[in-house]
């Protein structure tokens, strides 16, 4: 195949698919003829095509996957349609999910014990029902065995990050602080 | 007097903003100075009748029982662990979840500073399954209406004059052009057979004036009422205003 076809192909299975598309998708679509350095060179090279100023949305890498997106200086724009209202986020729930992201899987107690005791329900309840975070399992070896939570691949996508390991080490923001004392 | 209450998250919040404020070293604490402050802050959230929840006054006596086991080590020579120590390192912690929050909100947030094409396709394949709905539907629809509605135990004979137009004039209002409504927030509230007839047969009459039509998404789905392109008139009207009244006076 030439490497023409195959990035027009791989723009076109982007553009209809309504989640991140990954690497597996690419090789299951195109088969064995075409390796995987070929495709990252294409997407690379789709990447840098749409970051141009010409083009109003670019290809983001993010939630394990590719994905066209809007350019954030359009954003003004695009929230005059009525469809496209922000999402807001609560300090309380910003809280929460910055620690489940950090130290998922996670119970409410713990949470609540890094937030001082703070009641932490509501937070959870409006974070599973924006799906960005879902109960991952039970913590065994505590009493009464209650839920852990972690976040989801809606979090990544939110939040456009590749992966958890996206995130910076927790130390970085702790060293933040220190830095401002001195 | 005039009281700045700044408002806070929760008691950690407040030692924050108390170590921030006096420039404290986080590492060294002065536990008696930042007890009584919190103490003070405490004071103030009562004066001005704040709830103090719980977790406030579980930290209150924490602060306490630091300052007394400071004030204890102080008398021993032996070396021991510092009291403080767990309460710093989550107050550090805290204070890195915040930074962390606080990050998260610079991103390139989707749907608030980033779109994504909505599933286009999705929203083609959903109007191509509307059906249209026969006069007949309607009144198999009707036959479950009358079911559900429950029936006085006292029977009064009432003489109402219920008017078609009047219903008509009512889903006019009530339905916005090429848009769908669905078929019982229409009839929502009405109370008796007679109402519901006239609506009926004012949706049959705006069926015929091709001013709505009946659809459903999927057999037994909800039935809906999709207002058409076509303009309402006063004058479509005339013909069944005659009509109405006389089938009213007949009812008299």
């Amino acid at each position: 195949m030439e490497r023409e076809e195959i990035r027009r192909i791989i723009e076109g299975l982007i553009f209809v698919s309504d989640e991140p598309v990954d690497e597996k998708t690419f090789e299951k679509v195109l088969g064995d003829s075409v390796d995987l350095s070929t495709i990252r060179g294409i997407l690379e090279e789709l990447k840098l095509e749409y970051s141009s100023s010409l083009h109003g949305f670019e290809l983001v890498e993010v939630a394990g996957g590719y994905q066209f997106r809007t350019k954030k200086e359009l954003g003004e724009w695009i929230r005059k349609l009525e469809k496209f209202q922000p999402q807001r986020f609560s300090r309380s729930a910003m809280e929460v999910l910055s620690i489940i992201a950090y130290k998922q899987p996670v119970t409410r107690a713990e949470i609540e014990a890094m937030r001082g005791g703070i009641d932490s329900s509501g937070a959870l309840r409006t974070l599973l029902t924006r799906k960005l975070i879902k109960i991952s399992g039970r913590k065994n070896d505590a009493p009464g065995r209650p839920f852990t939570y972690s976040t989801t691949k809606k979090f990544l996508e939110v939040f456009g990050l590749k992966d958890l390991s996206d995130l910076p080490p927790i130390e970085e923001f702790m060293k933040k602080e220190e830095e401002k004392e001195v | 007097m005039k009281v700045n209450l700044p408002v806070f998250e929760g008691p950690l919040d407040v030692l924050l903003y108390l170590i921030k404020k006096n420039e404290f070293d986080i590492f060294d604490i002065p536990i008696s100075r930042i007890t009584q402050e919190y103490l003070e802050y405490l004071d103030a959230m009562e004066r001005l009748n704040m709830e103090i929840a719980t977790e406030f006054i579980v930290m209150a006596v924490k602060l306490l029982q630091i300052k007394v086991m400071m004030l204890l080590r102080e008398e021993s020579d032996e070396e021991s662990e510092d009291p403080r120590q767990e309460l710093v390192s989550t107050l550090i912690f805290y204070q890195a979840f915040k930074e962390v929050a606080d990050f998260l909100l610079t991103r390139e947030i989707l749907n608030r500073d980033v779109f994504l094409k909505p599933s286009a396709k999705r929203d083609v394949e959903e109007e191509e399954v509307w059906t249209e709905l026969s006069p007949s539907d309607l009144m198999l629809l009707m036959k479950d209406i009358l079911k559900r509605m429950k029936k006085p135990r006292i029977q009064e004979v009432e003489i109402e004059k219920v008017s078609v137009v009047e219903k008509i004039k009512f889903i006019i209002e009530k339905t916005v052009e090429n848009k769908t409504i669905p078929f019982e927030e229409l009839v929502e509230g009405v109370s008796s057979v007679m109402h519901l007839i006239a609506f009926i047969l004012a949706i049959l009459e705006l069926m015929r004036l091709q001013l709505i039509k009946v659809v459903q998404m999927r057999p037994f789905g909800r039935i809906m009422i999709y207002r058409t392109e076509k303009k309402f008139e006063e004058e479509m009207l005339k013909g069944i205003e005659k009509d109405g009244e006389r089938g009213n006076q007949e009812n008299n």
